[in-house]
């Protein structure tokens, strides 16, 4: 019997099957991360084989028999993550990059197709402390990545080139059979050698994504209330309702610095990425602020 | 403007400070105001109690004014009558 202990925040699972495809397929895209967050609910996901194909039972609770391996690794990833995102979903969702620097967090907040992974990708392998490139949970004013492993497209490879460099087999990865062309990689940072680990706490500065042009990359200071429209436009209310989902954009944006960054060449986004990161740290230096 | 007229703030109103100003959630119709920091002081001071007219003078002695700026109070309540979070 092949097991497997998989921590997503606030969830723990317990993994087990006796058909090694399904596992296989699973070890695929399971995060290897470190997770500073406490866990409130366990779950057990067993498939086992069976004539016709998989049985998979969730806490004891049949969920079906597939025929296809990979398709009942599917199933449970699926419910993985539809579990985990149960148990918190009290905070909100943001669509968000997240990493430190030094000791501050920030968030890179954009919508799908902005540029959040392929920035955060070469901030990864800039030496970043990279803990999610697409989805991070606010509450009470403290942010975590939701451990997912990163969606490098192929072209991430041709733009941040250290990281084909790292992780050869990226690109030996089959060819894409989606009708744009992308091939969605399940990039896990331990695959490059690094550690992944996940904290949550206070922004120190958010970044909010704006658009991209042929020129340098270029950080403009944004006023409070412009983020807090920017976060919201980017964000999914929690359960707790729209009130709360105000509540926890505004204790978001409160303690940080924010910036509207206009992505160019990658060189100079990293550049300017550290160079805002700087600036916040010097701040909070001259006030005295942790 | 009835200047003699108490203006109230309408309920359900979550008023979350920022830097640079403050964000008002109203729960009553799912709507997000954007105020800066004397428009919510004008906005805490419509309770039911003050008279318009005394608006004037307590935000220049919060701001340590020398004149009363009637005219931007006035403009600060049409606003927020507008707004509907005020009546």
């Amino acid at each position: 019997m092949l097991e497997r202990w998989i921590q997503l925040l606030a969830c723990e699972f317990h993994v087990s099957t006796d058909a090694e495809p399904v596992m296989r397929w699973l070890d695929g895209v399971r995060p290897s991360a470190l997770q500073d967050y406490s866990i409130s609910r366990r779950h057990r996901l067993e498939v086992r084989r069976e004539a016709g194909g998989h049985r998979v039972r969730e806490d004891g609770e049949d969920r079906g028999l597939i025929a296809d391996p990979d398709e009942a690794g599917a199933l449970v990833e699926r419910r993985l993550h539809e579990l985990a995102f149960g148990a918190l979903a009290g905070c909100t969702k943001v669509h968000a990059g997240c990493a430190t620097w030094r000791g501050r967090r920030f968030l890179v907040v954009g919508h799908g197709r902005a540029g959040k992974t392929t920035l955060m990708t070469r901030l990864l392998v800039d030496g970043f402390g990279v803990e999610g490139d697409e989805m991070v949970l606010v509450s009470d004013g403290r942010a975590v990545a939701y451990p997912r492993r990163f969606g490098i497209r192929r072209r991430t490879l041709g733009l941040v080139p250290r990281l084909g460099a790292l992780a050869p087999h990226l690109a030996g990865a089959p060819d894409s059979d989606e009708p744009d062309g992308y091939q969605i990689l399940a990039l896990d940072p331990s695959q490059l050698g690094l550690s992944w680990r996940i904290g949550c706490g206070p922004v120190d500065v958010l970044f909010l994504l704006d658009g991209r042009h042929a020129s340098p990359t270029r950080a403009l200071g944004c006023p409070a209330h412009a983020m807090v429209q920017g976060v919201m436009a980017q964000s999914n209310p929690p359960s707790g309702g729209r009130a709360a989902w105000v509540r926890d954009v505004c204790s978001l944006v409160r303690g940080a610095a924010g910036y509207r960054l206009t992505l160019g060449d990658l060189d100079s986004a990293a550049s300017t990425v550290r160079q805002c990161l700087e600036a916040r740290l010097q701040t909070k230096d001259e006030t005295g602020g942790s | 403007m009835d200047w003699s007229h108490p203006p109230k703030q309408i309920e359900g109103l979550e008023v979350n400070q920022l830097a640079d100003g403050y964000v008002i959630y109203e729960a009553n119709r799912d709507r997000v105001h954007y105020l800066n920091h004397t428009a919510v002081l004008v906005l805490e001071m419509c309770n039911g109690q003050v008279a318009a007219d005394e608006i004037p003078g307590l935000i220049g002695q919060a701001f340590d004014l020398a004149e009363p700026p009637a005219a931007e109070v006035a403009e600060c309540l049409d606003k927020l009558r507008d707004e509907g979070l005020i009546r």
